[in-house]
């Protein structure tokens, strides 16, 4: 039994989902959150079904590879759910009535139904569900008002009996509202104003800087009072007075087994958290004493972003400037998703309609788009050295951005659409949902993150302690010393940063290096090559030969980025 | 009755009814599916400067929409 949930994008399918099944899912304020399925099981009868959360769609004639995805999920679905946005009947029936000529099972939920008092429309629900011969039930999904009834219609869902050809459904569409909407006047609210404002061509502008801004101070503010206020006095104060003990427990500072648990003990500050580079000390604290303070502060800014509807809107303003690089609006957002996390970001560009775009949009993230995590490494090692320094990484990243975006979309031939995109209105976010989704994805995170940052300080500790990475550097020599002006010992950093970005940047931090070898370090460490879950993600997604070629174009900026810099940033000792 | 422009023609604030969407299949589908076909009536938002985009308003809800392909909406202003 396959149970499938279809509906626009953005109006509510995902929170219908995480309540049903228990199952959790981002959901947020913009079309296109949900890109690929979600698959949970509910109690069905005597047994259980599928329950399956399709991305949005506007129409069953697919236009992008999202809209494919539930496109090839009706084929076998055995019941369809049909999400409809209650503020929005119209543009919503237009997918309703084609759905009913699937002839599969059928029930449809009016979603945000609270939301229709607001802006002044009542809804004859019994008419509506009598014209289209399925049940009609409305839901405030973020409540679970009227879920109980959905279900209780799902049991006993009718196989539609009325099929329209295409040019029939914008007629059928308007007279089915006729009949069954009323609208009422209303005044503009607070969020009507902030609307028009946002998109307008001047204060728009204004608005965006000021946002982007805030969001870049709040991160900062955020970020550096959990390092500050929480986990550094815990790591200084109480963790670390364990190192010593341990170490004794483990045969002495120099045993094998201490020197990959806790790593290089230095007689002047014994076990350093920073540097020592052992499981227990690096390890531990980059993940929750460096990355995992900024991540929360990220996703929170994000969280926020997403769930009031900003994002679309900045999509709009920024329209323009992104077809310097051959994209158009919509792809802001998996740029600043990628922000976070290149993953997500490279999925998000599932929305974009052509292949050369999401060509590019994924070349440009894998490259030049740093992830949280790297973001708060570099921030760490470089930032107390001065700002101006951590700004020149900053700007390299957007140069190359800019630079390959530039040559991409003039290299890149095919089919290049422009931005088609619904504005989904302002909505007050609710904390609940805002703090549920931000502890979805720190969790992510530290799934993610611990074994493989582990991992990677396990192999870095054995490349050193049996000699290996000697070997390994002097193979290297001629890029790592000759190009890039890094001492060999900097090869472990530059390989391990494929496990994880953040893992390369804290290897760099024993090996003081000189300011500008940090730059370079930093920057090659960010563009030079994607970590392994970007890698395969980006293989998925452009298919083996897309991939070698993003791969080809990241390895020769990323030589040449390292070069110039190297080349160019004086000695800064 | 008012006269036949382009959506990128027509001032932000204007009231218009879509005449004819030109272009490619793909996008003329989407558009459609959107909401702006022949017949519908949508009020004008915003146009961003320099080709920006066009953000119209259709049954209180709101489309953006690239320079090129709203220079492809036809419109008559009411």
């Amino acid at each position: 039994m396959k149970i499938l949930l279809v509906g626009n994008p953005n109006v509510g399918k995902s929170v219908i989902f995480s309540r049903i099944t228990g199952h959790c899912v981002i959901a947020s304020n913009y079309p296109g959150t949900t890109v690929d399925y979600s698959m949970g099981c509910i109690k069905w009868g005597d047994g259980t079904a599928d329950y399956i959360d399709a991305p949005g769609t506007y129409d069953l004639l697919a236009t992008c590879k999202a809209e494919e995805v539930t496109n090839d999920l009706l084929k076998d679905a055995d019941l369809v759910v049909n999400v409809i946005d209650a503020t929005n009947l119209e543009r919503n029936l237009f997918l309703t009535l084609q759905l009913l000529g699937r002839k599969i099972p059928m029930i449809a939920v009016l979603n945000l139904w609270d939301e229709t008092r607001h802006k002044g429309i009542e809804i004859d629900v019994e008419k509506l569900s009598a014209i289209l011969g399925v049940p009609v039930i409305p839901t405030i999904a973020l409540t679970g008002e009227g879920f109980d009834r959905m279900i209780e219609a799902m049991k006993n869902a009718p196989v539609p009996d009325r099929s329209f050809e295409r040019e029939e459904l914008w007629p059928e569409v308007g007279r089915i509202a006729a009949e069954v909407q009323t609208m009422f006047h209303r005044h503009h609210t607070f969020l009507d104003r902030l609307e028009d404002l946002s998109i307008h061509p001047i204060s728009g502008l204004i608005f965006a800087v000021a946002v982007l801004c805030s969001a870049f101070f709040a991160v900062r503010f955020i970020g550096e009072s959990i390092i500050n206020f929480i986990t550094t006095p815990i790591f200084k104060n109480y963790y670390s007075l364990f190192f010593e003990p341990l170490s004794k427990l483990l045969g002495g500072h120099e045993s094998i087994l201490s020197r990959i648990i806790l790593g290089e003990y230095l007689p002047s500050q014994g076990y350093n958290i920073e540097s020592s580079m052992g499981l227990l000390t690096t390890g531990v604290f980059v993940v929750f004493g460096v990355v995992l303070p900024y991540i929360i502060a990220f996703y929170l800014a994000l969280g926020f972003l997403e769930d009031i509807g900003y994002l679309p809107r900045l999509a709009v303003m920024l329209d323009n400037f992104m077809h310097i690089v051959g994209l158009h609006g919509f792809s802001v957002i998996p740029m600043f998703l990628a922000m976070g996390c290149n993953v997500p970001g490279i999925l998000a560009t599932r929305s974009l309609e052509s292949y050369q775009q999401r060509f590019i949009a994924i070349t440009l993230i894998s490259i030049a788009v740093p992830c949280a995590a790297l973001q708060a490494m570099i921030v760490g090692v470089l930032g107390h050295r001065g700002f101006l320094y951590v700004l020149i990484v900053y700007a390299t990243l957007l140069s190359m951005w800019l630079i390959i975006g530039l040559l991409l979309r003039r290299y890149v031939s095919g089919y290049n659409p422009e931005l088609i995109m619904e504005i989904p209105p302002y909505r007050l976010p609710s904390l609940r949902s805002l703090f549920f989704k931000l502890w979805l994805r720190v969790k992510h995170f530290l799934i993610d993150a611990i074994p493989f940052v582990l991992v990677g300080v396990l192999i870095a500790d054995l490349l050193v302690v049996f000699h290996i990475i000697d070997f390994i550097g002097v193979i290297f020599t001629p890029v790592i010393r000759w190009a890039w002006g890094l001492p060999n010992e900097a090869v472990s950093a530059i390989l391990l940063g494929f496990l994880r970005k953040d893992i390369g940047v804290a290897l760099l931090s024993p090996l003081n290096l000189t300011t500008r070898q940090l730059i370079v370090a930093c920057t090659v460490l960010s563009t030079f090559f994607p970590c392994v879950a970007t890698f395969a993600v980006m293989t998925k997604e452009l298919g083996i030969k897309g991939m070698l070629k993003s791969v080809g174009i990241m390895l020769v900026a990323a030589f040449l980025a390292g070069s110039i810099l190297n080349l160019i940033l004086p000695a800064w000792n | 009755m008012g006269s036949k422009s382009t959506l990128t023609e027509v001032k932000s604030g204007t009231s218009c009814k879509v005449l004819e969407v030109q272009g490619g299949r793909n996008a003329v589908s989407r558009l459609e599916a959107l909401g702006i076909h022949p017949g519908v009536k949508l009020l004008k938002k915003s146009q961003l400067i320099g080709h920006g985009p066009v953000t119209v308003e259709i049954n209180s809800h709101q489309v953006a929409l690239g320079h090129g392909i709203a220079h492809k909406v036809l419109v008559e202003t009411l």
